[in-house]
């Protein structure tokens, strides 16, 4: 319901408490395969997602999203990714499984 | 390689399923884990250590070792043995599967070269008197599903069909053993 001016006492107790902003990057148009051998082959990451983690990639845990609001969870899989959008080798694969867009694990492309 | 998608045979299976994405590349997709392995030139590239960029450890585990005697456990679609065959013309080429039913497809759908030999058995359970000069085991996609207790079994079950100077070789546990 639109809020009024002037504030009434009961417009700051219908606030959002859980809004949280979504970070997005980019992924392969697709699954991919053994991620030990994904780091190695170049693909168009142009197809951009969300996910609520807190760096500015996902990582073990955080949800994945295909918009940046609602439940619209990326499917399980795996997936190429990097912040950016580019034609390469990712910077990670990541493990989405249980279908509700978490990962479940990650392999990180950039050798120590 | 990459073998010529029109050569694969779409298939839809008990156990898993192989069809074209939208851009025509074919893929080999597995019901109960949604796994998937694609027809992609890479693939065989990167785990025989055949790029320069690859990751160090693929490359430098063939740098200066030679086969042409090899056992591959796992199949899919076949584009280790495929490679093996086309590009290194290996003299052996033999491939140790446990499910029946990929076996029964890759022979219907007829895309492998028949110098490949393919056999059903668990590798855990498999024994021959046949010599390697590398096996190669490529059965699972993450490292945790196999343990090094079941790494050390199948290191201590297959050394003696490695010959010596040969390799057992488990890209993804990142093991390369010299015999």
């Amino acid at each position: 319901m639109p809020i009024a001016y002037p504030y009434k006492f009961s417009d700051w107790y219908g606030y959002d408490k859980d809004c949280t902003t979504r970070t997005s990057a980019f992924r392969y148009n697709g699954t991919v395969g053994k991620p030990a051998f994904e780091c190695d082959i170049s693909r168009a990451i142009t197809t951009q997602f969300w996910h609520n983690g807190s760096l500015s990639l996902p990582g073990n845990g955080d949800t994945c999203y295909t918009s940046a609001a609602g439940n619209n969870y990326l499917g399980n899989g795996n997936y190429s990714i990097a912040g950016t959008s580019y034609t390469g080798t990712p910077f990670s694969v990541i493990t989405i499984s249980g279908g509700s867009g978490v990962i479940s694990a990650t392999y990180s492309c950039i050798i120590p | 390689m990459k073998i010529l998608d029109s050569t694969i045979q779409d298939y839809t299976g008990t156990n898993f399923s192989v069809y074209k994405r939208e851009e025509g590349e074919t893929i080999i997709k597995y019901n109960t884990s949604g796994d998937i392995i694609e027809n992609n030139e890479m693939y065989s590239k990167v785990m025989l250590g055949k790029c320069e960029t690859c990751n160090p450890f693929f490359k430098n585990s063939f740098n200066g070792f030679s086969y042409d005697t090899v056992l591959i456990v796992g199949l899919g679609l076949g584009l280790v043995p495929q490679e093996l065959s086309e590009v290194n013309k290996c003299s052996k080429i033999d491939v140790l599967e446990i499910d029946q039913e990929i076996i029964d497809y890759n022979i219907s759908s007829g895309h492998l070269n028949s110098d490949i030999n393919l056999i059903q058995g668990d590798i855990y359970n498999y024994t021959t008197t046949e010599t390697y000069d590398l096996i190669i085991i490529d059965t699972i996609w993450y490292e945790h599903e196999m343990t090094d207790e079941d790494y050390g079994l199948l290191e201590s079950r297959l050394l003696p069909n490695i010959n010596t100077g040969g390799a057992l070789y488990v890209p993804i546990k990142n093991k390369f053993l010299v015999k």
